[in-house]
This record gives structure tokens, sequence and C-alpha cells, in this order.
């Protein structure tokens, strides 16, 4: 799992958001489109791309684009 | 997961009823007018019903019972029970169901008693009544299935108001020892249980004057502690990992299933997570009717409803095989194969 590909994979889900905006260090709740129905369509992504799901506690954790990456992948690697 | 098979019960109709008032996602004050668009595009939901002051579900459950039994032309005397699946009771106590019985005109001879289940309720609902039914040996039933929760939900909650709608339904059930089985898968995780509350108001948390003070919950969301709780995040997870895998277990379960139903009928969630789950199970696109964009989410209704608004003509032309599965709060979870002939299907009756 590459933090290129993550990150574009959020730039094309959220609406708003301009190709090549997201860095790693990109603060989450700085992002303006970045809000529940966000949240829910990047969820529904990680199931349908890594095939793995974000809790909400683990959301909230999250404070960065890495933090979330992070997070995905290291569902990826050890399979629960 | 519990399954259990059916015999000696056709579903022979089902009818549904809503409150004439039209609330719309566009006009819902809670969300900027950006905001509502993308609620509208990513829900799926753009229109829904709501009650007006003094109507509950009961009253249309109620009048899709009675249109129901007027199209099939059923003598009431035959009809020996009535199950009553709801989370909008018109009182605490006594049960809605035996209320119903002397509305919709049953004899004392009727069974009748309540079934407090919500989003997974109509299959729930479904096996009660047509095993029980089975049990009777012969006669005729009616599960009427409704909620009522834009009266839960606060409306100044933008996380949840703007999902819901107000229904009621009736489906009619008769003994019939040629009908083909029905097949079901039922499951429930109370782990889950916070994830879809209302917390005052039953006898742990009793009502106060607490519990109807509204609060800010999350920017621009309030409600109070009697108020409907949406945890979305976890519904979400829940309805993904959950609902493919009640429907695959229950198609292992049919013998023979082969070519896919000619219909598959989900609880109405919205949009994004009921794609999700169509995808999911590869399921194509039109046999997966919707009743999302112009009632929303109408609780245990959502199944009823999406089958009379979305489907009626095609489910009352000919033999039809159908997935019904319905998800949510408990947690709870069930899916359901039926089939049916020529299905009574009365046209959706506002009140």
């Amino acid at each position: 799992m590459k933090i290129e590909a993550f990150i574009k994979l959020i730039e094309d889900n959220v609406d708003g958001i301009a190709p090549g905006s997201l860095q790693s260090d990109t603060v989450l709740t700085s992002i303006p489109q970045w809000d529940s129905l966000a949240v829910l369509t990047m969820l529904a992504q990680f199931d349908a791309e890594y095939g793995v799901q974000v809790s909400g506690t683990e959301m909230q954790r999250c404070s960065t684009v890495s933090d979330l990456f992070s997070t995905v992948s290291s569902k990826v690697t050890k399979p629960s | 997961m519990a399954s259990a098979r059916v015999a000696s019960v056709a579903l022979r109709g089902v009818a549904a009823c809503v409150p004439r008032t039209v609330a719309r996602t566009a006009d819902y004050a809670g969300l900027s007018l950006d905001e509502r668009l993308k609620f509208a595009k990513t829900t799926g939901i753009e229109e829904r019903r709501c009650s007006l002051p003094g109507q509950c579900a009961s009253d249309y459950c109620e009048a899709a019972a009675k249109r129901l039994i007027a199209e099939l032309g059923w003598n009431k005397a035959d009809i020996r029970l009535l199950v009553c699946v709801t989370q909008s009771p018109d009182y605490p106590v006594p049960a809605t169901a035996v209320l119903l019985q002397q509305r919709i005109g049953l004899g004392t001879h009727c069974a009748a008693f309540d079934i407090g289940m919500g989003c997974s309720g109509y299959v729930y609902g479904l096996l009660v009544a047509s095993s029980l039914l089975g049990v009777m040996g012969g006669g005729k039933a009616l599960l009427v299935v409704g909620d009522t929760s834009t009266r839960s939900a606060n409306q100044r909650d933008r996380t949840t108001a703007p999902l819901f709608g107000d229904a009621g339904t009736a489906t009619a059930l008769e003994f019939n020892p040629s009908a083909p089985e029905m097949v079901f898968d039922l499951n429930s995780d109370g782990r889950g249980w916070e994830a879809i509350v209302m917390r005052h108001g039953g006898f742990r948390e009793p009502l106060t004057a607490d519990s109807l003070v509204d609060r800010e919950v999350a920017p621009g969301a309030w409600r109070a502690p009697r108020d409907l709780e949406l945890n979305g995040i976890e519904v979400f997870n829940f309805g993904l990992r959950e609902a493919p895998r009640t429907v695959e277990a229950l198609l292992t379960a049919v013998p023979g299933v082969g070519d896919l139903p000619d219909f598959f009928f989900f609880h109405q969630a919205n949009m994004l997570m009921n794609e999700m789950i169509r995808k999911k199970l590869k399921i194509p696109a039109e046999k997966c009717p919707y009743s999302l964009r112009s009632f929303g989410n109408t609780s245990c209704a959502s199944i009823p409803m999406t089958m009379v608004t979305a489907s009626a003509e095609a489910l009352r032309a000919g033999p039809r095989s159908l997935v019904l599965c319905g998800f949510g709060v408990g947690l709870s979870w069930a899916s359901s194969y039926v089939r049916t002939e020529g299905l009574v299907c009365p046209e959706l009756v506002e009140l």
C-alpha cells in the first residue's frame, strides 16, 4: 500500500478536494470538505478498495492523512 | 446465525400508507444549501413524509391493512393473528396490535401482540407471524409494520433527522399447504446497543424534565436524551459487514436457488451504504429497488414500502422470488427468501 495512492483515493472520492492539494501531514479537520458524509464516503472506499473497516474511535485518533493511512494500512497487512 | 424454515404459509399481499406531509431535503434548515445538495447526493434522500401531531404509526398501519383486506376480498373473520412490529407504539401499555385488532375490525378470536424491533423488524415479524400461522394450521394473518421516526428524532439534529420518514404497512399471510417454503436467517449483537438508541423514557432511564432539554451534541446538531441518537460510523460499518453476510448465508440455505432471485429488497438506510452492500453481493442494479429518494429511511417499514412504491407492478404480474434483508437497531439483522405468486399490492395510501 502506497500513501500516494491512498491520498489519490481521498481526492478522487471526496467532492471538492482539488487533486494534489492533500499532503501526508495535512490535518484532516483542516480540510473544509472533511465532514461526516466525507468520512462515511471514505469508510466505504476503504472497505471496497482494501477490505478493511475503521471504527469511529480509530477514526477520532487520526489527526493527519498520514495517521489515517497508517490505521488503514496496518489492517491490510494484519487482517483481523 | 439462527436459520429457520416455514412451510404451508403464503405471502399474499403487501400494502403501505404514508402521511401526506412532504419534507424536502432541499428545505431542511439544519443544513447549509451546499450541505443539502451533498446530503441528497450521498444518501439518495430527496424527500420524506412526516406525520402530523396526533398521527401515529398505527394509523398508517390501520389504513394499509384495511386497504389490503379490501383488495384481497378477505373475510375479516378468517384473520386469526395480528402481529405489530413498531418502536412507535400508541401507548407504552397496552400493545398497539391489540388496539389495531379493534380498529381494523377483527374478531376477538384473533391473537394480537407487538414486537419491538426496528430496521430488522420486518423480517423478524414475517418469521413470527408466518410460523405461528403455520402452527395454527389454517386461516389468515396480518403483519403490520411501521414507525414514526420523525417524532423520535429531534428535527434540530442535523446528523439524524433528515434521514428518516414515517410509514405504516400491512402484509397478508395465508395458510396454504402447497405454498413454497420461506427461509430465514436471523442474528443479533447487543454489544452494539448504543449505536442506535433513545436513552431516556424506558425504565432504565425514566423520563424526567431533563430528558426533554436539547443539548448541542455536535456543531449545529441539537438533541435531548429522549431523542433518537445514531452513531453513523458504527452503523455504517455494521451494515456493510453484516448485510452481505446474512444474505450469503441465506442463499446457501436455499436449495437450487440457481439463478439469482428476481428482487432483493434491502432495508433503506442510505444510498451510499445500500449501494456498497449491493456491489459486495454483485447484485445487478435492476434487481435492487429503492424507496429512499421519496421516502427516506422508514425504519421497519422500509422493505414493504419499497415493494409497494418501487416494484408493485412487477410483483403483481406473476411468480417472483424475493430476498428481504433488514439490519439496524439492536444491533439486529436478518434476511428471508420468499416466493410470491401474483402478489396483491394496492397503490400507496396517503393519510
